[in-house]
């Protein structure tokens, strides 16, 4: 879709989204490209769901009872995590988290589940922002099995989740730690290699590879770096996140 | 938070009210107000509003500046998630250098401030 438009979005930009898409329905760590795929579809119509709406509207999202406007793929569990994070992801709290895993979803199922919403918004957000329609979703998911099996190393924290630390990485992650800053954000999705090796690079080319940089010093980009934060740090605060 | 060390480092003074929302301004930046209007209408998902402003930083920015903002509000759609949703915290370093400007914002009230083992509402 990007290709076809009349929009001139730089190659790497153009590659990286395109790349982030192709992979959401195919088969992942831990998820199954049909699970994969109910996912990204249900995590599109969360922005539907009436009760998703009424808790974003309440003084504590913890207080509203009801049932998701879901599209019946996933379990309850599921919808609740899905709907959550793009809805209103800046008042999950440590309880909340530890109600979902004892809900059924395992840590890593979490982590996959969490970058794979989070791909799809943040493309979508793109999409729409830049005037061009979503890009289309398979009808049908990949067929295959995941391998399901947690990289070496894991350890909780530094949130309350478990990562694996540069300190501590294998195999797994391949050279993840040598693209880019060891930043306690860039962890988050370790757990999961295959999924920080599927989230990071669509987000380095969305943003930066290394935000450590304080100019954009050759990074190709047409707006100024001071004016990258300015639209990050309003963006952030939107979303009620101080990170 | 890199906007007050990007304007250390070239020493312009930018304005974190502005880009926290807690007014509406151009935050000290050329071209400001334009990209604080955009974050605004797509996140809002304000598809007339989106419009707009895209036409409006297109003549008066480039294509290429639109991309490139409208790029950065989807990155930042998805930092702060995965962020919230697993607690990561500030590193120490961090917390330590804008300790004062967190204060002076009011950022450690929002709840996705709170570390993991605090107790939540």
């Amino acid at each position: 879709m990007i290709d076809t438009s009349p929009l001139t979005v730089r190659d790497n930009l153009k590659s990286a989204l395109a790349q982030a898409w192709s992979e959401v329905a195919r088969t992942g760590d831990w998820l199954s490209g049909e699970q994969r795929l109910a996912i990204a579809n249900e995590a599109r119509n969360a922005w539907q769901c009436k009760l998703c709406q009424r808790r974003k509207e309440a003084l504590s999202p913890y207080t509203v009872k009801g049932e998701h406007n879901h599209l019946g793929a996933l379990p309850d569990a599921w919808v609740e995590a899905v709907h959550r994070i793009v809805t209103d992801s800046g008042r999950i709290t440590e309880s909340w988290y530890a109600s979902t895993i004892a809900a059924g979803i395992t840590e890593d199922e979490f982590i996959e589940l969490l970058s794979l919403v989070t791909i799809v918004t943040g493309v979508d957000t793109f999409m729409r922002a830049v005037g061009l329609p979503p890009l289309v979703l398979p009808a049908t998911g990949e067929q295959g099995t995941p391998p399901r099996r947690r990289p070496g190393g894991a350890k909780m924290g530094p949130g309350w989740t478990p990562t694996v630390a540069p300190e501590d990485a294998g195999p797994e992650l391949g050279d993840f730690y040598e693209t880019g800053p060891a930043a306690y954000i860039r962890r988050a999705l370790t757990l999961v290699p295959g999924e920080a090796n599927r989230f990071w690079p669509l987000l380095n080319q969305l943003y930066l590879s290394n935000p450590l940089r304080v100019e954009l010093e050759g990074v190709e980009r047409a707006i100024s770096r001071a004016q990258m934060e300015f639209i990050a740090t309003r963006t952030s605060a939107y979303l009620d996140c101080f990170y | 938070m890199r906007l007050s060390l990007s304007g250390e480092h070239t020493g312009d003074k930018y304005a974190l009210e502005d880009a926290i929302g807690k007014r509406s301004g151009d935050g000290g930046l050329p071209r400001g107000e334009l990209l604080n209007d955009f974050v605004e209408a797509v996140c809002a998902d304000d598809a007339a509003r989106t419009a707009t402003v895209r036409q409006e930083i297109r003549k008066g920015m480039g294509e290429a500046a639109m991309v490139d903002a409208a790029a950065v509000i989807a990155a930042f759609n998805c930092y702060p998630r995965v962020a919230d949703a697993t607690g990561i915290p500030l590193e120490e370093a961090k917390a330590a250098a804008t300790e004062a400007m967190r204060a002076e914002l009011g950022l450690d009230e929002l709840d996705s401030r709170k570390k993991p083992g605090e107790k939540w509402s």
